[in-house]
């Protein structure tokens, strides 16, 4: 039997229509001028290739959205979403610091996402039983 | 009623310490300690703990911004609306360093959320 051990324990969280997630708060900021902050939801979604954001958090951050590299992403459904790459720097207070190039959405989504690329800076495990999760912040 | 012991060859056979004396296909009752589902991973702390614990001992006072933006401070909304650009530079201005800010989404019965 494999046994693997994980260093921190999240429950899952309450969104706003009384429905429970895995999620983690960051804050976010711009890794060339880290003086701007948000701090932000996010929704660790293994289905996702990469991490998207909303396009307006960059903005906030100061960052020029448009100006990073085109992308594309495709939901279950098919419905298209352009959105462009950008790294930002996420903070976590137990999880320490990830900088991670995300895609920021042209228009609005409801939920921010975390996905395989932040999979790939940490290990992730899931009780969803328990409705908890488990996070050990190195590959 | 006896009770026995027995060892757990596999999965599926045990060994006992000494013969049943029921016939065979007679039933038996086992007792097995539940998982508890302990672990040894620390409880992480959560960015904006107070927050959070708030808007779900109060998710009425959510409601009424269903699709809307809102930044929560401490126990309370400090601004809300349409624009979340708008809600980050107000809650700047009012102080707030790095505002906490989310989408509020409206319960609807029968649906079933994906990621997007």
């Amino acid at each position: 039997m494999l046994a693997v051990s994980y260093q921190f324990e999240f429950l899952y969280s309450y969104d706003t229509t009384g429905k429970v997630f895995p999620r983690l708060e960051f804050q976010v900021s711009d890794p060339g001028n880290p003086g701007e902050t948000i701090d932000i939801q996010t929704y660790l979604d293994c289905g996702a290739e990469r991490s998207l954001l909303n396009g307006w958090i960059g903005a906030a951050l100061g960052i020029d959205v448009l100006g990073g590299k085109p992308v594309t992403y495709q939901t279950g459904a098919g419905t298209l979403l352009s959105a462009a790459l950008h790294t930002v720097r996420l903070l976590h207070p137990d999880l320490g610091e990830f900088d991670l190039e995300v895609g920021f959405s042209a228009g609005e989504v409801p939920r921010n996402l975390l996905g395989r690329d932040f999979f790939d800076l940490a290990q992730i495990g899931f009780r969803e039983h328990h409705l908890a999760f488990f996070v050990t912040p190195s590959p | 009623m006896k009770t026995l012991e027995a060892k757990i060859v596999d999965a599926t056979h045990l060994e006992l310490s000494q013969p049943l004396d029921g016939s065979p296909g007679q039933r038996v009752a086992l007792q097995v300690p539940e998982e508890k589902g302990e672990t040894n991973a620390i409880p992480g702390r959560r960015l904006r703990e107070l927050e959070d614990d708030w808007c779900q001992s109060h998710p009425e006072a959510l409601h009424r911004y269903v699709g809307e933006w809102v930044v929560i401070e401490g126990e309370g909304i400090l601004v809300h609306g349409k624009d979340p650009l708008r809600l980050v530079a107000e809650a700047r201005r009012m102080g707030v360093r790095s505002p906490y800010i989310f989408f509020v989404e409206g319960s609807q019965p029968d649906v079933i959320r994906l990621g997007l």
